[in-house]
């Protein structure tokens, strides 16, 4: 419990004393009615006991605006109690909507699926407690069962700050643009204006959706790809002192160790549970160390990369475990994680040497396997809290050591194989996907839309660019997590597509002309049609086909777009005959089909 | 936007004994000491039901709100009930249900407050605990919590001191 109350509202009262009068409300008018009642009285206790980030605060109710209420909002309260002639609210709420809690300024270019993502809005009101049950939230289009202009807000789980609705699975939303509406009112009955929402609604753009089964990571740690004769792990582990060739039985049970904190480490960077069991908000992956076999990826963990002593790690794209060549480890160590990176980047860090340093030989330490006392602490069931001093203190050093490194090594684990997963920079697979820390700084997940570089300890930031203790979580800093849009991606798969620079109205397609005057063979020259409709975008593409069969390859070329006309070419001789749909496809995704629209002779 | 703060500034100024509404406040703590009173004493008879005395002892502030938590001895008593103490509380009810949690002998969230003119400084009993002695031995009742918030909404410093007593048979 919290032991002090916020001063600074004293303060800021003398401050005030003067300067100009004017029409205030009263403290305590929790529903804005200019009177501190009873009925106050009965919201405040509702809030009683709330901070901050709860689901059940209110900054209404918060009256000393110190985050928490508590026993020195309840005195203010008490002051104000029973008087009346405050000014009545006539402020609403604030009002803003995204999807899976995106806050990205980008975050009304979303592309997300046909169905199970979330719609998030947040609200507040300093003045008075919002009125969670006034909550309207409709949509243009229909939204699985939900038709088009019915009031979805009762379907929300709704508290005083944030509501959140996560669209049924199976919902096969329409794969154009969206647009939600949405407001809310305060208990004063001030209502927002209706707050627009728009996001795009596509099929996952880059070879399937990621994650929709269960994927397998296998963490190698077994390979000697360094070429020495030894399995580089445990050069790994020698080289950090955290083993040792004078004992290579407590060097087994070393690996043993290290190898089971990296694995609990690693899985609730998902939100699985340390033993990678589903957490309540979990990601659709899990590791282990021993290979599986079948459909699984493979990330080789040990040694120093080819690419460069720093380079922490480095992973090619495999979605749903279908990159079979992803799991060979190719290029020697060009691809994996190399723990050896952590000293290249770190050693003079405080952080890391006081970590590491204690078992380093040239600082005056004893590595794992060398030390009289090592035998002791790692026997299984040693309780370092009834042990001598001499084991404690042997033990402290070994198990800091181990935290440090198995927290990196998953750190970097997690980075990596949510690269395999696809939140890398963008750009066409495998190149590049969905927020990663190149690419077009306006649309890049890990910058502002300013384009500048948030200081967030966010995982998919650049190996290179965590601090010591940034990327282990250590000395007070909180470990690294995902930024919202990348566990959007993970969870959802929602993305920013590049493609996607605006929300347009689908095209429509309403003639193609000349219907019959393509003859198949029957000349050597490209034949002029003409396309008529509406919603065409610089520069749509057309598609033929025949009952729903993949479309005839480049049968359309030159295509001029001018208002609602586009016209090109199509060669005779790459168009058999038949009676063929014609699809227009805007840049952004939106399609169009005219059936029966063109007719080619034999 | 218009402050919300403004109308609470007067109320303040006027609890200033004397003062101006120009100089920051003391930022000095006030303290404050919290304690039991068993009203005949400190020995109990198994079977015997008391009202026992949540007060606090201010050093010169006015007490507005309090919040305390208490925690028994489940070995040889029960912590049955809590109630608003009349020489505190001006509408004859807690501000909140206090929760009775009989598996850690401990009642949470003893919540009261006055409305309007807060308690005059020296010795105010805020709320009462209804205790039963149901073993012979030695029992201790304890403060697991307790924050006192003067007229401005300022916490004061608050010394919590422990009661033993004693259950006979």
């Amino acid at each position: 419990m919290r032991a002090i109350c916020n001063h600074l509202l004293f303060v800021a009262m003398l401050a005030l004393a003067s300067g100009p009068a004017a029409a205030i409300m009263l403290p305590g008018d929790l529903n804005g009615d200019g009177s501190v009642s009873l009925v106050d009285e009965g919201l405040l206790s509702g809030f009683y006991g709330t901070e901050a980030g709860d689901a059940g605060f209110s900054p209404a109710a918060d009256l000393n605006d110190d985050s928490f209420v508590d026993v020195c909002d309840l005195a203010i309260f008490g002051q104000t109690a029973g008087l009346s002639g405050g000014d009545v609210d006539t402020t609403p709420p604030t009002l803003a909507v995204t999807l899976n809690d995106i806050p990205d300024g980008m975050n009304d270019v979303l592309v997300v699926p046909p169905d199970s993502f979330e719609i998030t809005l947040s609200y507040s009101d300093s003045e008075s407690v919002v009125d969670v049950g006034s909550l309207v939230v409709t949509s243009d289009r229909d939204l699985g069962p939900y038709a088009a202009g019915s009031d979805l807000g009762g379907e929300f789980v709704a508290t005083q700050g944030r509501a959140t609705w996560i669209v049924p699975a199976g919902s096969e939303l329409e794969r154009t643009t969206h647009f939600l509406t949405a407001s809310i009112s305060d208990l004063a009955g001030n209502a927002t204006a209706a707050v627009p929402y728009g996001f795009a609604v596509r099929d996952h753009p880059v070879s399937g959706a990621p994650l929709e089964n269960l994927q397998t990571v296998f963490l190698d740690f077994d390979q000697d790809r360094s070429l020495t004769n030894e399995i580089d792990f445990l050069e790994d582990l020698r080289f950090y002192h955290l083993s040792s060739t004078a004992d290579l039985e407590i060097e087994a049970v070393m690996r043993s160790w290290v190898i089971s904190e990296i694995l609990e480490r690693v899985h609730p960077f998902f939100g699985r549970n340390p033993d990678g069991s589903a957490g309540a908000d979990s990601a659709n992956i899990v590791f282990t160390d021993s290979d599986p076999g079948g459909l699984r990826s493979r990330l080789c963990v040990g040694g120093q990369s080819t690419q460069g002593p720093q380079f922490l790690g480095s992973a090619i794209l495999d979605m749903n475990n279908a990159n079979e060549a992803q799991d060979d480890c190719l290029f020697g160590a060009f691809y994996g994680v190399f723990p050896q990176a952590m000293d290249d980047l770190w050693s003079g860090d405080p952080g890391y040497q006081s970590a590491f340093w204690p078992l380093h030989p040239s600082f005056g330490g004893t590595p794992v396997g060398e030390h009289a006392l090592d035998a002791a602490v790692l026997t299984p069931g040693f309780d370092p809290s009834t042990a001598p001093t001499a084991q404690q203190d042997r033990w402290s050093d070994i198990a800091d050591a181990t935290d440090a490194f198995a927290q990196i090594v998953a750190t970097v684990i997690a980075h990596e194989t949510s690269h395999m997963l696809g939140l890398v920079a963008h750009g066409d697979a495998p190149g590049g996907l969905f927020g990663g820390d190149t690419g077009t700084p306006e649309m890049d997940h890990n910058v502002s839309l300013a384009g500048t570089t948030p200081q967030q300890n966010y995982l998919m930031n650049t190996g290179g660019s965590f601090g010591f203790d940034e990327i282990s979580g250590r000395n007070g800093v909180a470990p690294p997590a995902f930024r919202a849009m990348n566990w959007a991606y993970l969870k959802n798969r929602l993305v920013l597509d590049p493609s996607l620079t605006g929300l347009y109205s689908p095209p429509t397609l309403t003639a193609v002309g000349p219907t019959s005057t393509v003859v198949y063979g029957g000349s050597s020259e490209s034949v002029l049609v003409v396309f008529q409709g509406t919603g065409f975008r610089a520069t749509p593409t057309f598609e033929l086909t025949i009952d729903g069969n993949p479309p005839a390859a480049a049968v359309l070329s030159e295509v001029l777009l001018t208002g609602n006309y586009a016209t090109g070419y199509i060669s005779p001789f790459l168009v058999p005959p038949g009676l063929y749909d014609v699809h227009v496809r805007n840049p952004d995704g939106q399609v169009a089909t005219l059936a029966d629209a063109l007719l080619v002779q034999p | 936007m218009r402050r919300r703060e403004l109308p609470l500034l007067l109320v303040a100024c006027a609890l200033l004994s004397g003062g101006t509404c120009v100089e920051t406040p003391d930022p000095t703590p006030v303290t404050a000491t919290a304690h039991f009173v068993f009203p005949g004493g400190t020995i109990l008879s198994v079977g015997e039901i008391v009202q026992v005395q949540l007060v606090v002892d201010t050093d010169g502030m006015p007490v507005q709100a309090a919040d305390a938590s208490v925690r028994g001895d489940a070995a040889t008593s029960t912590l049955l009930a809590a109630s608003p103490d009349p020489a505190f509380d001006d509408n004859g009810t807690l501000f909140l249900s206090p929760v009775v949690d009989a598996a850690n002998a401990e009642i949470r969230r003893i919540v009261d407050f006055r409305h309007g003119a807060p308690a005059a400084p020296g010795t105010i009993p805020i709320a009462n605990v209804t205790l039963r002695a149901d073993v012979a031995g030695q029992s201790t009742l304890r403060f697991s919590a307790i924050r006192v918030a003067s007229s401005d909404g300022v916490d004061l410093v608050v010394t919590a001191v422990d009661q033993a007593f004693e259950v006979i048979p």
